[in-house]
C-alpha cells in the first residue's frame, strides 16, 4: 500500500533536523535542490549530478545560475559537442554572483599540444577564463569536449580555483587535433555560485551538434 | 567579417533562452570585434609562426633542388611579423 503526502514545507517537530531513517531510501525522482539547507548523510565518495543541460540553437552565452553551494567543496563540469560560429576561435568560463551581473578577476595559463608544437599562455589575467585557446568552427571535428574541475567556488575564505582538460580541433595549417590544460583560480577569495560560457566570435550552438554541459558534485 | 547587433543570439540562462537588451548586445559585439590580445613573448610567436621541423627542412630541401628562397623568405617573414 502506497499513499502520497503533499506539502509545500517540511519541519522538524522539534529542533531543527528532519531525518530520513537508515535503509530508507529517499526518491526525489530528479535534482535534489538543497540550496540554503544544512545537509548530512549523503552518501560518500560520490558524484552527485546538480543539473544537466543541452543547447541545439545559437546562442550568445550559456549560463548555469545558482549551481555551486556550500554542500560540496569540488564540482566536475562536463562539456561534450561544444562547438562555435565563429572560426579561430576561443572559449571563455566566467564565474560570478547569481545572476552574473559581476564576474570575477581570473588568473589563468594553459598548454595547447598538437601534433607538431606546443603553444603556452601563461600568467594571464581577465575577467574571463581561457579554455580553450583556439578551434575550429562548423566541422564536426571542431567540436570541442572535456572536463573543467571547479574547487571550493562557494566559500570567501579560499579563492576558487579551475583546472581543465578538453579535446579539440584546429584548422589551421599547423597541428590540426588539440589537447589543452591548464588552471586559473580567481584573484580574490570571494563567493561564487553561477558560470557563464561564451567565446571569443561569435554565437555557440547550432542545430545540427548538441552541446551538453552535465555538472556534479564530488560528495566526499 | 564585423559583428552587428543582429548577429547575436539569446542567452540560454538554465535552458531557458532570454533575449538580451540592445547594450547587452552591443557589449558582446564588442567584443567579438576586439582582436584578442597575444601576450606571449615574441620568441613563443616565433616558435608557433616558424611551423615544423619537417615542414622547414622540406622548404630547404625543394630551395636546394630549385635554387630558390622559399625558406628564407618564410624565416624573414616571421622575425618581421614578430620583431624582438
Amino acid at each position: 500500500m502506497s499513499s502520497v503526502i503533499k506539502a509545500n514545507e517540511w519541519q522538524a517537530a522539534t529542533g531543527s533536523t528532519v531525518s530520513i531513517p537508515s535503509g530508507t531510501t529517499l526518491d526525489v525522482n530528479g535534482t535534489l535542490d538543497v540550496t540554503g539547507a544544512t545537509v548530512s548523510g549523503l552518501t560518500t565518495g560520490s558524484f552527485v549530478k546538480i543539473a544537466s543541460q543541452t543547447n541545439n540553437s545559437e546562442v550568445a552565452s550559456w549560463d548555469l545560475t545558482d549551481v555551486f553551494t556550500s554542500t560540496y567543496d569540488a564540482y566536475m563540469i562536463v562539456m561534450s559537442g561544444l562547438n562555435t560560429t565563429g572560426n579561430s576561435n576561443a572559449w571563455y568560463f566566467y564565474l560570478g554572483n547569481s545572476d552574473l551581473s559581476s564576474t570575477r578577476s581570473i588568473h589563468w595559463q594553459s598548454n595547447r599540444v598538437m601534433s607538431t608544437n606546443i603553444y603556452n599562455h601563461g600568467a594571464e589575467s581577465d575577467t574571463k577564463y581561457q579554455f580553450v585557446q583556439d578551434t575550429a568552427s562548423g566541422v564536426l571535428a571542431g567540436v570541442t569536449s572535456g572536463v573543467i574541475w571547479v574547487h571550493n567556488p562557494h566559500t570567501d575564505t579560499l579563492p576558487t580555483k579551475m583546472t581543465h582538460h578538453v579535446e579539440t580541433y584546429d584548422n589551421g595549417a599547423i597541428g590540426t587535433y588539440c589537447s589543452q590544460t591548464g588552471g586559473s583560480m580567481a584573484t580574490t577569495a570571494t563567493s561564487d555560485v553561477s558560470f557563464r560560457l561564451d567565446t571569443q566570435l561569435g554565437n555557440i550552438g547550432s542545430t545540427s551538434v548538441t552541446q551538453r554541459v552535465t555538472i556534479l558534485g564530488v560528495a566526499h | 567579417m564585423a559583428y552587428t547587433k543582429d548577429d547575436v543570439g539569446p542567452r540560454q540562462v538554465n535552458g531557458e533562452l532570454v533575449d538580451l537588451s540592445d547594450a547587452e548586445k552591443q557589449k558582446i559585439v564588442d567584443q567579438w570585434n576586439t582582436p584578442e590580445v597575444d601576450n606571449r613573448p615574441y620568441d613563443e610567436k616565433r616558435r608557433e609562426a616558424y611551423g615544423s621541423w619537417e615542414s622547414q627542412l622540406d622548404m630547404q630541401y625543394h630551395d636546394s633542388v630549385n635554387g630558390s628562397r622559399t625558406w628564407l623568405d618564410h624565416i624573414e617573414s616571421v622575425k618581421d611579423a614578430h620583431p624582438k
